[in-house]
């Protein structure tokens, strides 16, 4: 499955029209080594994953079970997650100069 | 004081018949803590029944104010999510991928548009009659805002970046720079 995977991972296509980087580049890299069982390369890789992964599922739980200060903690993680992303993407563009 | 008297029991009249129009939806709970369902139903019926027939005994009487009472009880105890509550929060979370991936198509920006235009609606709903709904839903509702208009503005601005750079980027850059240089020369700088 894994090395499925690995062969079949799909070409950027940002980068194809236009040569650059885009914020979500490393993703699928880090997918892989998380499935490997890799967590610090896959942070190495990219940075936001596993914050994403428990947004989205702190996201589905709060639409079932409703909690209290569901809302206010989905901000913070949105929030956190805007940070994360623009940072990472910051310091490639830099390393790419 | 009189008239203070009648215009709350008036209030109280064109409020049961909103709660009665408000249409059930399949993800909506509701919260019956006093009243089984047949009750309810019984009072429903007895309310369509009312409206019908003018003229009553006196123990049609007694049971009409009884089930106007419970309807009273339902008015506090009955409280709906806003409409749209929820897709606004989902929306607004999902316009993430504007940042995260397929950025400069505005597949974020587009969600993040969708749910602000969902978002004045629910507001006015709540802001008419805040009883009706849950805290809850409006919070949601609320962060989705939050959420929504910062996927916008990521996204709007990741989209100028990838257009003005995309157009300068490397290749192209060395070519532009030919350009240009065959161009002073010909003015003869």
């Amino acid at each position: 499955m894994i090395e499925w995977l690995e062969k079949h991972m799909i070409q950027c296509p940002v980068k194809q029209t236009t040569g650059l980087n885009c914020p979500g580049c490393g993703m699928q890299r880090a997918i892989v080594e998380l499935l490997k069982g890799n967590i610090i390369e896959s942070i190495y890789s990219y940075p936001a994953l596993i914050p994403l992964i428990s947004m989205f599922t702190y996201l589905i739980l709060h639409i079932i079970f409703n909690f209290k200060n569901g809302a206010k903690i989905l901000k913070i993680f949105f929030i956190i997650n805007t940070i994360v992303i623009s940072l990472n993407y910051i310091i490639s563009i830099i390393k790419q100069i | 004081m009189d008239d203070n008297k009648q215009i709350n029991t008036n209030d109280q009249v064109n409020k049961i018949p909103e709660i009665n129009t408000i249409p059930p939806l399949p993800g909506q709970e509701l919260e019956i803590n006093n009243l089984n369902n047949s009750n309810s139903k019984e009072t429903q019926s007895e309310s369509d029944n009312s409206n019908q027939k003018a003229h009553q005994t006196n123990t049609d009487d007694r049971s009409h104010t009884t089930s106007s009472q419970n309807r009273v009880q339902n008015n506090t105890i009955i409280k709906a999510n806003i409409p749209n509550s929820t897709a606004v929060l989902v929306l607004g979370i999902l316009s993430i991928t504007s940042l995260c991936c397929c950025g400069p198509f505005m597949l974020g920006p587009i969600l993040a548009i969708i749910a602000l235009a969902l978002v004045p609606r629910g507001k006015r709903n709540f802001n008419e009659n805040p009883d009706l709904y849950r805290i809850s839903s409006y919070k949601n509702m609320k962060a989705g805002q939050v959420c929504a208009i910062i996927g916008l503005i990521f996204g709007i601005l990741f989209f100028i970046y990838f257009i003005i750079m995309g157009s300068f980027n490397s290749n192209n850059l060395n070519e532009i720079n030919e350009v240009f240089d065959k161009a002073w020369n010909e003015l003869g700088y």
